[in-house]
């Protein structure tokens, strides 16, 4: 046992939290409006081999996990970076197993932005794709069917929430391979949405953190009453239990990231529960950190906000969340009641 | 990074459900209930007769030198089977303190007792004044030649009927600081002077107010320095709910066994025509209280962890503590609910659902955001020396 991160992966958190430092990603982000997307932080991005972080060396990647893969993914949310993060490293590794070699270099070089379908197509077109409206490429089960789907332009995106590049996508738009069909496409795509819900835990623990970070430095500056705010106990109070439900949710996520990384038979469950556990955390520590903003929280000139959108809408993305309560449920308690 | 426990721990695990089986009896567990003593002297020279009272110190010590993770497994399932051990729990925080800080005669005499299972030590920390804010002690120390006559009250000396010590916080220097003027004093239970009245509470769980009236103890009694009772008190208490024995405590053993309860019930009550556990709404609400568990478990191996490395873990403590007590009375609450009005069945109704275990869990569980450092204290410690917020 060994809980703490290695120096490689303590490395790898502190250059993606300088390189969005230096890059103002918030900026970015406010600049980037309702597109949600700022190509040229993402080309650095890919240009440092983050894309590829959880893909194999001989497959064009770094070699390291999930684990590396969710660290980034929480660096990503704490700067609030529009870019195409957490899908991206999902889709990178369905095409790396499917042996699609060629697609695979564009989406680790970034020439080509690939994404992933978290819900089966409808009537031939998938809903509410993350990163649908900036996607050349688009995973996803057709039927029995896992297709890469090549949209011949990008799809328009639905306003939403908090800005993301969400769009519905065509899957008959463009050229679409089928990669796998039946029982392994079943699979595959259980395994890829799986990942998916750990990164996005990742991604909401990043949002909270940069949520409450914000919230900590903001009530020690801000003075009322002739003392500054985060002297108060009923603020200082609520801001400990965030940081004690934040480190819960940070671990239960990094135990399933290298749950997946293990390939231990609680993977799935881990995920399920880490997901849920780091959305309910992330819209209750954005939620505090904004109300201990005042009518400053509430203004979109200060950052706050942008966490508070954010933990709700990646929370949506999933669904109701309450739902994923039944797979849990589903993997844990056998009808002998035994856990 | 790892999760996985150390193949040692998992030999280990094997091993405590093995003993739990053989000494946690049914027998054992009701007597507890009907009694309110949280300690069963024959379970606790069973576990002497392991060398697992002291588990992590070195066999030559009297321990079997396991590692904190090894202690916590054996914590965890001795609660989980619900078994009273806070007689034990109580003890080593005291005499792991002595350990460190008391003089040679002390190390010589008190400890290996302790560790034989032959004596307990009662903690007289809390006045009737002075809880959270213990350091206002009024019990007074005065000194008269090589004795000390001491005069006071104690709350909460639980197992105060059973020890042979109490571990007392007393003031020695009224003239000096709050912290800098209390002194700690290893005194005999059958010192002259000492009555022991019983408090009964909530948790169906008997502690102690102890009175001390002209109650006369050699200087040798004294643990540690003149006027340094504050250094000891904190130690005992940060090393305790750093350690096997306040993480892996009885907050997540409390809540694995409510929800072994639970689960064992819904498994077998109908409603509607099915099992309770096929019902979709109780799904989510056990597999809710499973997350709950399953961080809290997470927060706690983290503070026994760090603990195993030398690593006083003091900010990562308080978030176990303070996360997994409040975790601890959300599922009471709601799993009591869920099973409905046969939740109301206590131990002494043989219909109770697992014999009561949850009505008990749900009594037990109000003093766990109190005892060892409320919420509120945790909260201070987290916002204050982790978030490094403004003192108020």
């Amino acid at each position: 046992m060994d809980l703490a991160l290695s120096k490689e992966q303590i490395a790898v958190a502190e250059v993606f939290d300088s390189f969005f430092e230096k890059s103002q990603s918030i900026q970015r982000t406010r600049t980037a409006g309702t597109s949600g997307f700022d190509r040229q932080l993402w080309q650095a991005m890919c240009e440092m081999g983050a894309a590829g972080i959880a893909i194999s060396e001989q497959d064009g990647g770094a070699g390291a996990g999930l684990v590396d893969a969710a660290l980034v993914c929480e660096e990503v949310s704490r700067h609030i970076a529009p870019v195409p993060y957490a899908e991206t490293c999902v889709a990178a590794r369905v095409l790396a197993a499917a042996g699609q070699s060629e697609l695979l270099d564009d989406v680790l070089s970034g020439s080509a932005i690939a994404t992933f379908s978290p819900r089966a197509a409808t009537r031939g077109t998938w809903h509410f794709v993350p990163n649908g409206a900036i996607a050349a490429v688009v995973i996803g089960m057709v039927d029995d069917q896992l297709v890469v789907s090549r949209p011949a332009q990008p799809q328009p995106v639905l306003p939403n929430l908090a800005d993301l590049p969400v769009a519905d996508c065509r899957v008959g738009d463009g050229p679409h391979t089928v990669i796998a069909a039946g029982e392994a496409a079943a699979t595959v795509f259980a395994c890829a949405r799986d990942e998916w819900r750990v990164l996005s835990a990742a991604a909401l623990v990043g949002m909270a953190a940069g949520a409450l970070k914000t919230a900590v430095t903001y009530v020690k500056e801000r003075t009322q009453f002739g003392v500054p705010l985060g002297s108060f106990q009923s603020i200082a109070h609520h801001l400990a239990d965030c940081h004690a439900a934040l480190d819960g949710a940070r671990m239960l996520c990094q135990e399933a990231a290298w749950a997946f990384d293990q390939s231990t038979t609680d993977a799935s469950t881990l995920a399920a529960m880490a997901f849920y556990f780091a959305a309910q955390t992330a819209e209750q520590v954005t939620g505090w950190s904004l109300h201990f903003h005042g009518g400053y929280g509430f203004m979109l000139e200060y950052d706050v906000q942008l966490f508070y959108r954010r933990a709700k809408a990646w929370s949506l993305l999933h669904g109701d969340r309450e739902a994923i309560l039944d797979e849990v449920a589903e993997r844990v308690f056998t009808p002998a009641g035994a856990l | 990074m790892d999760f996985s426990l150390p193949s040692t721990a998992e030999e280990f695990a094997e091993e405590v459900r093995e003993f739990v089986a053989e000494h946690v009896t049914d027998e054992v567990v009701t007597r507890y209930l009907q009694t309110g003593t949280m300690h069963d002297w024959g379970l606790h020279r069973a576990l002497a007769a392991r060398g697992w009272l002291a588990p992590t110190w070195p066999k030559s010590d009297g321990g079997q030198a396991l590692s904190e993770i090894e202690a916590m497994v054996l914590l965890d399932q001795l609660h989980r089977a619900g078994a009273p051990l806070d007689g034990w729990i109580i003890t080593m925080c005291g005499t792991s303190a002595i350990r460190a800080l008391g003089s040679a005669q002390q190390r010589a005499e008190v400890v290996p007792q302790v560790v034989a299972g032959q004596a307990l030590i009662s903690l007289g920390f809390s006045e009737p004044d002075s809880g959270s804010d213990v350091a206002a002690a009024r019990t007074r120390a005065v000194r008269d030649g090589d004795e000390w006559i001491i005069n006071g009250q104690k709350m909460f000396t639980t197992m105060a009927h059973e020890a042979t010590w109490v571990l007392l916080l007393t003031r020695t220097d009224p003239s000096a600081a709050k912290h800098r003027g209390l002194t700690m004093f290893l005194v005999p239970l059958d010192s002259p002077g000492i009555v022991v009245e019983p408090v009964h509470t909530l948790g169906g769980e008997r502690t102690n107010i102890t009175f001390y009236t002209d109650v006369r103890v050699p200087d040798a009694a004294r643990v540690h320095e003149l006027n340094k009772g504050w250094e000891l008190l904190t130690l005992a208490l940060t090393t305790e709910r750093g350690s096997a024995f306040g993480a892996g405590s009885s907050f997540l053993g409390t809540m694995g066994r409510m929800l072994d309860g639970t689960l064992r019930w819904a498994a077998t009550a109908r409603r509607g025509g099915r099992p309770v556990l096929e019902e979709p709404t109780a799904r989510r609400r056990l597999a809710k209280a499973k997350i709950d568990h399953e961080v809290s478990r997470l927060l706690n191996l983290r503070s026994v962890w760090l603990a195993g490395q030398d690593i006083v873990p003091d900010v990562e403590a308080s978030v176990a503590k303070l996360f997994s007590t409040e975790a601890l009375q959300r599922m009471t609450s709601d799993l009591l609910e869920l099973i409905g009005p046969e939740g109301l069945l206590n131990h002494h109704s043989p219909a109770a659902p697992s014999g009561g275990a949850m009505e008990h869990a749900f009594r037990h569980s109000t003093v766990t955001t109190i005892y060892g450092g409320s919420s509120e204290i945790m909260r201070n410690i987290i916002s204050q020396r982790g978030l490094g917020l403004p003192r108020g």
